[in-house]
């Protein structure tokens, strides 16, 4: 019953290379001071880390390029913020940007939002290759309260539109990595949607496309987007951190509107039972 | 290769006096028992409350019913630090962004890590309360005040623990610092910062929440480094209450300053 654990314990067991005293560092299989340091960018190995394979640059330096789009030193946006609210508190680097990257485990944007996005593209592109119209596959995912289908990848918070999707667009172009099928069919779906929503395909699902049609699967996507906000959170940690502590958007009592019950005694509460 | 191993003696196993699990005989990865400092963990779960168990797993034996009065009365008045605190805000800006909900906590505990109004505010103070409570309250409040140091905007924590909230003195930390210092539990340490923090009014100054925090855990005999810690666990479950309240919210149900109210300084 415990094979499992008994040939586990006590030993680490791992792919991923490591550390040999006096007989350096490998990481999948590459040599980190004789092959990686000087002659690979950090974005390469990171890959590299991710996946167990090597990516070529012009992927590597594409991966770079979604990091870089993500990089909005704006302490509004709710990642960012957090790691204002930390840097107000007073708390170090390491801490705000841990936390505002815990906060990109989210649907709206960042890691989850890739596995979603990710995954959605890759179930449909065999749909629609198996006959499945592009507005079919909108008209399959869920709809918000006005109406509008919510397709992974499509749409953004705050506005309509996406800065961020004719350039890298343009690098995947130049680049020969915008010639895939899952790419091809993200930007039907973005045509569609334009015309019968007026949403669009945002960065990430431009992005998660190019990444899908360089061969990576749903999980190495994830990993690749686990940490793509640090610079962002780190530009408004930076930025609080040299104002007056709790100076950061600070509230008034009457800055939020409370509406529960009404004031009451503890010698008037009554306890919800359940029944035996 | 110029790396030589130190060689070091690693110990084989880890050790500790706290938590001893006894093995199913059936499996020996599963524990049948488990006893926290000798006491059967479901006798515990029977007969105690939650801070009693704190206290046991920190200190070692359970509290006398004085103490665990004092810890249960800092732990409440502490548990809901409001939607307007900093971490409560982070795990609400979590949670309308549709961040997996597991990250609520940890990201409400790491923002109240911090030096300012923080864990790590609780650990200087309690180190501030331990090194000086053998001196005369008023004469080390004016000390501290003559060393200076008071900021041109902002707050001024005149050492860590006491100082100013939004340019005043806390009224909320005062009243909760009278109800705490009156309890039987109470002893030196809330005895000393309560004379400390009376004396430092007369400067505009007064306690503050991790000042409370330190010399309430001083008293219940926990060191720096769990006083901080227990600071971030007891806040959280406030924090955390806010946060769920907004899953499902869209992220306009919390205020996203228009672009006449963000300002890029040049």
């Amino acid at each position: 019953v415990t094979a499992l654990w008994d040939e586990n314990r006590g030993t680490i067991r791992t792919r991923a290379g490591g550390w040999k005293i006096n007989g350096g560092v490998s990481v999948y299989g590459y040599q980190l001071f004789e092959e990686l340091m000087g002659r690979r960018t950090w974005f390469e190995v990171m890959m590299l880390s991710a996946t167990g394979r090597m990516p070529e640059p012009r992927v590597a330096a594409f991966g770079e390029l979604i990091w870089l789009c993500l990089s909005y030193p704006d302490p509004r946006i709710w990642c960012n913020q957090v790691s204002a609210l930390a840097a107000t508190m007073r708390c170090g680097p390491t801490t705000a940007v841990s936390a505002a990257s815990l906060c990109c485990d989210s649907l709206r944007y960042g890691a989850w939002a890739a596995q979603v996005a990710s995954e959605f593209l890759a179930g449909a592109l065999p749909a629609h290759a198996a006959g499945r119209t592009v507005a079919s596959l909108i008209e399959g995912c869920t709809r918000d309260a006005a109406g509008t289908p919510q397709v992974p990848g499509f749409g953004r918070p705050v506005v309509r539109g996406d800065d961020r999707v004719p350039v890298l667009h343009r690098i995947a172009t130049e680049t020969g990595l915008a010639a895939g099928p899952h790419l091809a069919l993200a930007l039907a779906l973005d045509r569609e949607l334009r015309a019968t929503w007026n949403e669009e395909i945002n960065a990430g699902g431009l992005g998660n496309a190019v990444l899908l049609d360089c061969g990576f699967s749903v999980d190495e996507i994830v990993r690749l987007w686990a940490m793509g906000l640090q610079a962002g959170a780190m530009a408004c940690f930076t930025d609080a951190a040299a104002r007056e502590p709790e100076s950061f958007l600070p509230l008034r009592c009457d800055d939020v509107d409370y509406r529960g019950v009404a004031s009451r005694t503890l010698t008037a509460r009554t306890r919800t039972r359940r029944d035996p | 290769m110029s790396e030589r191993s130190r060689n070091e003696v690693f110990a084989e196993r880890a050790a500790t006096r706290i938590t001893r699990e006894i093995a199913s005989e059936a499996n020996p990865y599963l524990a049948e028992r488990v006893e926290i400092h000798g006491y059967d963990l479901l006798g515990l779960a029977r007969g105690t409350s939650v801070p009693e168990v704190v206290y046991l797993l920190f200190r070692g034996e359970l509290p006398d019913d004085a103490a665990a009065e004092l810890l249960t009365t800092w732990w409440i008045s502490a548990i809901a630090p409001g939607p307007r605190h900093p971490a409560t805000r982070a795990a609400m800006n979590a949670a309308v962004a549709k961040t997996n909900a597991v990250q609520f906590v940890p990201v409400a505990t790491a923002v109240l890590g911090g030096a300012h109004l923080g864990a790590e505010e609780v650990r200087r103070a309690h180190r501030f309360v331990t090194a000086h409570r053998t001196e005369i309250p008023a004469a080390a409040a004016a000390r501290a005040v003559g060393a200076g140091g008071r900021p041109e905007r902002g707050d001024w924590h005149v050492v860590p623990g006491f100082g100013t909230r939004f340019g005043g003195v806390d009224p909320l930390a005062r009243r909760i610092a009278a109800l705490l210092a009156a309890l039987p539990g109470a002893g030196a340490a809330l005895a000393w910062s309560a004379s400390f923090a009376a004396a430092l009014e007369r400067y505009g100054l007064g306690w503050l929440d991790t000042g409370i925090a330190a010399a309430v855990l001083v008293d219940l005999g926990f060191d720096e480094y769990a006083a901080a810690g227990l600071f971030q666990l007891v806040r959280a479950p406030g924090a955390l209450a806010h946060a769920i309240e907004l899953v499902g919210a869209p992220p306009t149900a919390l205020p996203f300053p228009d672009e006449a109210h963000y300002v890029v300084e040049p």
